[in-house]
Formats: C-alpha cells, structure tokens, sequence
C-alpha cells in the first residue's frame, strides 16, 4: 500500500512538472518570438519622413564626454544637426537625405561611445 | 641651430603637439572614462617639481620640469590604448658630481585601459570602475631614465553625480632595474605604490541649459606615493579645470603634506599646467 501510494506521488510530481516545463517551455518561446519581433524592428530603417529623433542617453558626465556621441552621430549618413541637452540626457538628432539609420544603429553609436541608450522617440512612430 | 637651441625647440614642439581629453579626470588622478571607439584624444601637460632636503650624501636640490604629451585612442566603447611621450629638463645642483643642468628624454609608457563594469543612472550621472596595466620603457637617457622595463598595473573607480564627480585609483609599479641616484619617486630600486583620490566640483553651470557646452569646475586631489624602501610623500593638489567642447584647460598645484624619505630628495612644491583635446 505503501509502495502504491508513494509511485502515485512520484507519477503526480513528475507529471505536474512535465506540465510545468511545457508551461515554461511555452513562455520561453513566447519571450524569444517576442524578443526576435523586435530585434527585426530595430533593424529596419526610421521612418524616411522623420526630420529628427530623440535619443534618450544616460552617463553624459561631462561636455567633453558627451562629444564624443556628438561626433559619432555627425559621422553617421543622414544626420545633419546633433543638440545635446546634458542635463535631461536628450540628444536631438536631425535627418535629412533619403538614407534613415535604425534604432539599432543608434544603439550602437550610443555603446560605441561608451553611454548608454534609454530609448529613441520618432515623431509619428511608437517609442 | 645650436643643441640648446634645438632642446628649446623640441620643448616647444613637444608642448604645443596638443592635449589629451579625458572627461571629469582631475589632474593628476586618472579617471574611469576614455575616448569612444575610433576617438583620439592628446593631452599636453607641463610639470614643475621644485626639490630640496635631500637627505642623502648627494644633498641634492633644484627643479625638474616634464612636459608630458599623453594619446589616448578608443577602441571600443569600453578599452582604450594609452601612450606617455615625456621630455624634460633638470637643473639640480649638489654634491660634487651630482650636479646637472640639461634636457633629456624620460622613460616612455604604454598602457591599456579596460572599463569592466558601468552603471549610467541619470543624463549625467556614471559609476565606473576601470583597469589598465602596461609597461614603463626605458629611455636610454642616463640622467632621467630608470634603465629598465617595469610593469605598471591599476584599477580606477569613477562615480558622477550632478556636479559632483570622485575619482579613487591605486597603481602599482614593479621596478626591475634602477637608477642608482634616484631623484624623482619611481626612479630607484624599489617599487612604486601610487594612491590618488580626487574631487571635483562643477562650479559653473549650476546646471547644464540646451545650449550649455562647457563647464568649470573646481579640483582637490589627495595624492600618495610609496616606495617599498620606505619613502613616502603625501600631497593635496587643488587646482581647476575648464572644459569646453572639444577641449580642456587644467591648472593646479601640489602641496606636499607628509614626507618620510632616505632616498631622495623632498618635493617642496609642484605646479601643473596641461591641455587637452578630443578628436
């Protein structure tokens, strides 16, 4: 009887885990379908009617830090004007020609500068 | 041209080749930031060591002023490479054959700086810790070299906040020759320990408008240097920084506090001067 009622438990335990890794299993592909939608967004060009964005930079520090994002930014095609505000951290980046970065690409600049990217606002699109 | 005529020159070369920008670095504590990837910065910085009290038989004293030209090139956004050009001249005078009046070239320096872990938690506000090692080269100079290849190797924290920044670094020199009538910390037989702390101070702007691009700030450093024969010197280093743009300006001094020496000569006071721009 014993014997009976302890291989229940164990069938029970096993089954609800086997439930719970599909569970985890299920949201685990969720997260990475999620995850891949928006890495493929972030590589797609901004807008072409966008005449600026707003990058939103963290660990500015300092006027000669920040320069060091200004000219990255001015080296980039399509960018024709960088404003940034060191005290709310907003980089105004303006646009012209027919060629857009991506998010990605500003992330990029933004690393490569040694700061860090807290989010791109384009007039007309989602944050 | 005359040989003195062409020292003069190389001085006057050596200084005017420019500066190294390194953002909220105080002047003479290093700092836990660097160019961006691709970025270079040069930084010309000139250095005048008054000296006196010697309390060896030489019983040396004089003056000793280094013109440094520093290049720092990113890169990636977190390592950096970092050279030391030095040139200078002594005037020293002392027991006889121990005095010397001349330019010459000190040892040269190579070092890789490494930003291992950052936190940026506001527009302006970082903690960064970096390390960087490298290698002291010998010059060859008789007068101003140590003759020998020595490791250097460090770590430095780097924390901003608002108008505050503190830099708190430690480095550490292995010496694997030695001048034998060591003038300057580092030049002799035993190991270098360097502890610098600074503080910085943004005095003007109170904060940054749209169109603010430059900044002063006010500078107080705390600097140590140990020798594992014993010697010890303390100094406190006010001075100021202006930074604009693409280019600083830096002025201070050091005023030794604390000297325990058997070595060398003390240091009875130095001034600094030094330019920096950010390519």
């Amino acid at each position: 009887m014993r014997a009976h009622i302890n291989t229940s438990v164990l069938v029970l335990t096993a089954t609800f885990g086997l439930l719970g890794c599909q569970s985890g299993s299920a949201s685990s592909t969720q997260s990475d379908q999620a995850s891949a939608a928006r890495q493929a967004s972030d590589a797609e060009p901004i807008s072409a009617d966008a005449e600026y964005v707003v990058l939103h930079v963290s660990g500015l520090s300092c006027p000669l830090c920040a320069t060091n994002l200004e000219k990255e930014l001015h080296s980039q095609p399509a960018v024709s004007t960088v404003n940034v505000n060191l005290e709310t951290g907003e980089v105004r980046v303006g646009l012209d020609g027919a060629f857009r970065p991506s998010r990605s690409d500003f992330k990029r600049i933004v690393v490569n500068s040694g700061f860090t990217l807290r989010g791109i606002d384009v007039p007309g699109e989602g944050a | 041209m005359g040989t003195s005529a062409l020292q003069w020159c190389s001085a006057v070369g050596a200084l005017m080749l420019g500066a190294h920008a390194m953002a909220q670095q105080a002047l003479i504590t290093p700092a836990a930031t660097q160019p961006g990837a691709g970025r270079f910065t040069i930084r010309e910085v000139a250095q005048y060591i008054r000296l006196d009290d010697d309390p060896t038989p030489l019983n040396r004293s004089g003056s000793n002023i280094r013109f440094t030209t520093q290049i720092a090139v990113g890169i990636t956004g977190s390592l950096s490479l970092e050279g030391d050009i030095p040139f200078a001249y002594r005037d020293i005078s002392g027991a006889p054959g121990q005095s010397f009046d001349g330019f010459g070239v000190p040892d040269l320096a190579v070092r890789a700086k490494w930003r291992v872990w950052k936190k940026d938690f506001g527009p302006l506000d970082t903690g960064r810790l970096s390390l960087f090692g490298g290698l002291k080269i010998r010059s060859g100079d008789s007068e101003f070299s140590s003759d020998s290849y020595d490791p250097i190797f460090g770590a430095v924290y780097t924390h901003i906040t608002g108008r505050h920044g503190f830099n708190l670094a430690a480095q550490y020199r292995l010496t694997t020759g030695s001048n034998p009538t060591p003038l300057l910390a580092g030049e002799g037989k035993a190991d270098l320990l360097r502890g610098d702390a600074s503080y910085l101070f943004r005095l003007a702007p109170a904060s940054f408008a749209d169109s603010s691009h430059d900044a002063w700030y006010a500078v107080l450093e705390f600097n140590s240097e140990y020798e594992t024969n014993g010697d010890l010197e303390l100094f406190l280093s006010p001075g100021i920084l202006y930074e604009a743009k693409t280019w600083a300006l830096e002025a201070g001094v050091q005023i030794p506090i604390v000297h325990s020496l058997d070595y060398r000569p003390r240091t009875v006071i130095a001034a600094r001067f030094g330019l920096r721009f950010l390519f």
